[in-house]
Parts: C-alpha cells; sequence; structure tokens
C-alpha cells in the first residue's frame, strides 16, 4: 500500500528533524547559556552565582589537566583556568566598557556585562564538556606531550567560541557605531589573548611566555 | 527471559536497526521506552563482546575471554567520556539537547554500531579460521569498526538535526568521540594478538606514550625522512 502524497506533506517532521530552535528543551546548559532567561539573573546574588558555576566548570578542566600529578597539580589546574577568565572579567572587560563609552556605541554597562556572562558560560560549558576526555588521556598516557596537545587544543576551542559570542553581542548591540565596536572588539581580542595564554601558560604548562 | 520480554527486545532491535531517524526523533523527544535503553544496553554489551572473542580468538585461550572483556569495556568507557561533550557542544552550537536525551542518542548509536559489529562477526571469525595472517585481520576489523562506526554516526546526526550550528556541532563533537574512543582502545590494548606472538595479558605494559604521541612520533618520523630525502637537492 503506498502512502497518499498529501497525508505524507501534512504530517509535521519530528521536532528534532527541524531546525532546533522549535525545541522547547528544559535544559539547564541552555540556562547556564542564557542567564535572562530566568526572571531572577539580573541581581547580583544571581550573577555570582552563575559566576561561580562557571568558574566551577572551567576548573573541572584545569582539575583533568593535573590528573595526572599529585592532588596540587590538580588544584593547581583548576585554579589555573578559572584564574584567567577572572582576570580577563577584571581587566579587559572594564576596558572595553571604557572604550565603547567613549565611542558612544549604545551598549549599557549591564549589557556588557550580560555578554561576559553568556561568553564565559559558553567557554566554560566547552571546558567541561572536554573535561572526562582530557581526563582520559591524562591519565592513560605516560608521555605528558599527548595530554599537554589536547589540552591546550580545547582550551583554545573555549576561548575562541567564548570571543566570538563576546564579540557578536557587542557588534549587533552597537547599531550605528558597527565600526568602533568592530575595532575595540579586535583590540580586546588581542589583549585577551595575550592574557590568557600567559596565565594558562604559566599555570598549565609550566612556562612564561 | 520471557517471552514476552523477548518479543520486546526483538521489537526495540528492529527499530534500532530500520528506523534509526524516527528512533533519533524520539530521544530527543524524550518518548524512548525503557525497554529500548535495556536492549540497547544488552546490545552494546553482548555485540561488542561478541566481536572482541573472534578479534582475540585469532590467538586463543585466555584472550578470548580478556579481549570479549575489554571491547564492550572499551565501548561504555568512550560513551561515559564522550556523552558530557555532546551535551555541552550541542548547547553552546544552538542545538540544546538535555543529559537525558544526549544518554539515549549515545546509547542507541552504540547499540546499532554494536550490531554492525554483530553481523560482521561471522565474515571475521571465518577469516581468523582460515589462517589470515595478523595484519589482515586487523584490516578486516578496522574496516568492520568504520562501517558500525557510520551506521551508529546515523543516528547521532539524526539527533542533532538540521538547522544552524548542526554541522558544527556534528563536526567538533566527531572529533572528540574520535579522540575519546581511539585513546579507551588503546588504552585497553591489546584485542588482537598474533598466533604465537607476544604473551598474553589483560592490558599491555609497554605504554609507549598514548594515541597522540605514536601519531607525532609517526608523522615526525614521516617528514624527517621527507626532509633528509630533500636536503641533497639544495
Amino acid at each position: 500500500m503506498q502512502a497518499n502524497p498529501a497525508v505524507v506533506a501534512a504530517v509535521p517532521l519530528p521536532p528534532s528533524l527541524e531546525d532546533s530552535s522549535v525545541v522547547a528543551t528544559e535544559n539547564w546548559a541552555a540556562r547556564l547559556l542564557d542567564p535572562s532567561v530566568d526572571a531572577r539573573g539580573s541581581t547580583l546574588a544571581a550573577r555570582l552565582r552563575h559566576a561561580g558555576l562557571c568558574l566551577a566548570l572551567s576548573a573541572s578542566y584545569g582539575g583533568a589537566f593535573g590528573a595526572a600529578g599529585e592532588g596540587r597539580a590538580i588544584v593547581g589546574g583548576g585554579a589555573g583556568v578559572a584564574l584567567a577568565w577572572i582576570a580577563v572579567a577584571v581587566l579587559g572587560v572594564p576596558a572595553l566598557g571604557i572604550v565603547l563609552s567613549l565611542a558612544d556605541a549604545p551598549i549599557a554597562w549591564s549589557d556588557l556585562a550580560d555578554a561576559t556572562a553568556r561568553a564565559t558560560a559558553r567557554g566554560s560549558l566547552v571546558l567541561a564538556g572536554l573535561a572526562p576526555t582530557l581526563a582520559l588521556y591524562a591519565v592513560s598516557v605516560e608521555d605528558p606531550r599527548s595530554a599537554a596537545m589536547l589540552g591546550a587544543a580545547g582550551l583554545a576551542l573555549a576561548w575562541l567560541l567564548a570571543l566570538v559570542s563576546l564579540a557578536e553581542s557587542i557588534v549587533r548591540r552597537a547599531v550605528g557605531a558597527r565600526a568602533v565596536a568592530v575595532a575595540a572588539c579586535a583590540g580586546f581580542a588581542a589583549f585577551s589573548t595575550i592574557l590568557v595564554a600567559r596565565i594558562w601558560s604559566a599555570q598549565l604548562f609550566g612556562g612564561a611566555s | 527471559m520471557s517471552a514476552a520480554a523477548s518479543a520486546t527486545s526483538a521489537t526495540a532491535i528492529d527499530r534500532i536497526l530500520r528506523k534509526p531517524r524516527a528512533l533519533a526523533s524520539d530521544c530527543v523527544d524524550e518518548r524512548l521506552e525503557p525497554s529500548v535503553i535495556a536492549t540497547a544496553i544488552a546490545t552494546i554489551v553482548g555485540g561488542a563482546a561478541l566481536f572482541g572473542g573472534v578479534l582475540g580468538a585469532l590467538r586463543g585461550g585466555r584472550q578470548i575471554a580478556y579481549a570479549a572483556m575489554k571491547m564492550p569495556l572499551a565501548m561504555l568507557v568512550t560513551l561515559i567520556v564522550a556523552i558530557p561533550a555532546f551535551h555541552a557542544l550541542s548547547a553552546v552550537f544552538g542545538r540544546p539537547r538535555t543529559l537525558r536525551v544526549a544518554v539515549s542518542l549515545a546509547l542507541t548509536a552504540a547499540a546499532r554500531t554494536s550490531l554492525v559489529l554483530v553481523a560482521a562477526t561471522p565474515s571475521l571469525w571465518l577469516f581468523v579460521d582460515l589462517g589470515a595472517e595478523t595484519a589482515s585481520v586487523k584490516l578486516a576489523a578496522t574496516l568492520a569498526y568504520a562501517l558500525a562506526g557510520l551506521a551508529g554516526l546515523v543516528v547521532l546526526l539524526a539527533g542533532i538535526g538540521r538547522g544552524p550550528g548542526g554541522a558544527r556541532t556534528a563536526l567538533t563533537f566527531g572529533v572528540v568521540f574520535l579522540l575519546a574512543g581511539a585513546q579507551s582502545a588503546y588504552a585497553l590494548r591489546p584485542y588482537l594478538i598474533g598466533r604465537g606472538g607476544r604473551a598474553v595479558t589483560f592490558l599491555a605494559h609497554d605504554r609507549e606514550g598514548g594515541l597522540l604521541n605514536e601519531l607525532e612520533r609517526a608523522a615526525s618520523e614521516v617528514f624527517v625522512r621527507e626532509g633528509a630525502r630533500s636536503e641533497p637537492r639544495r
């Protein structure tokens, strides 16, 4: 028996096979990536809780990095990865906000804080997702270079995704000042990439760049 | 196992094989019956054990049991390690899936992989029984594994779905899955020991430094050799 084409056309595709934007998933990862979904997301306590969760997720990757060593290496690795996010938020983001304000870009400080929170969440979630794979390498190989190579690749991916997320948010909002926003984001990207590379290099790879 | 339970398992296996896209959409919509999950786990363990046992048959004796134990273990370790990455990457690239969805998708995909391994097992056994060389068995097993992996990939890709971010999720997760799978398999080797080869042990003791290190060493050997060859020309 052949199916009636008209009936087949009328049957909707399963949500999984269509654009995922129609899939309403109760998903903590999605909430982490967009804290504004939560009505309480803008309170200071909620912001601090969100930042703490992101730092803990990032620290899990650093912990996996040091999994081949002693307890101190695990703690040191975790702190090292988290430290880079803190350094960028404290040293880089305020400078970016000042440059954008000087250019009178229509971006409020709260928008910048939201964009930073989303970008940090993005990078942290990627790091947490990759942490078990890195831990597998760290504990099952004798030569630490393999785990270091993989660890560096994961950090680079997470950093890149976070940076793209932040730049996208800012440039999208900077109506009428796009060129300034792009230039400011480029400068911020250069500064913060060097900063995190320096921190991660010193904390995780035992070197100083 | 009761007749009803057997029938349920048979139906679940049939769905895993015939309707990967429908199964993926059931996973995403969190409508997958527990019986399918239970069957998927049993299939992963049983199928991979069978395949591993045949690989171990090349050497025979204890190696059959060791390889039969280690093959499902490697597959389960890979799933445990890769599922968080799937959850994170799909959310980051705009295809959010709950952890429950990620687990059910990964289990059904791995079950489909295992069923293809089961299908390849008789041919591989015949190959071993006919006295094939270790290298040939290795290649045949790799081919079977690659085909099985493709069968499982269909479920995962359907679960990720079309639309923005789908390709990026599939690509990055594919890389992570390959790295995790290769290293967990590498850490639990050997599966295949040639006739009259090394002594049978559960795990290889001479760890050379991991899969990436092996690849790096192989690449440096190739490039150093190429460099040495091109030097006199200058």
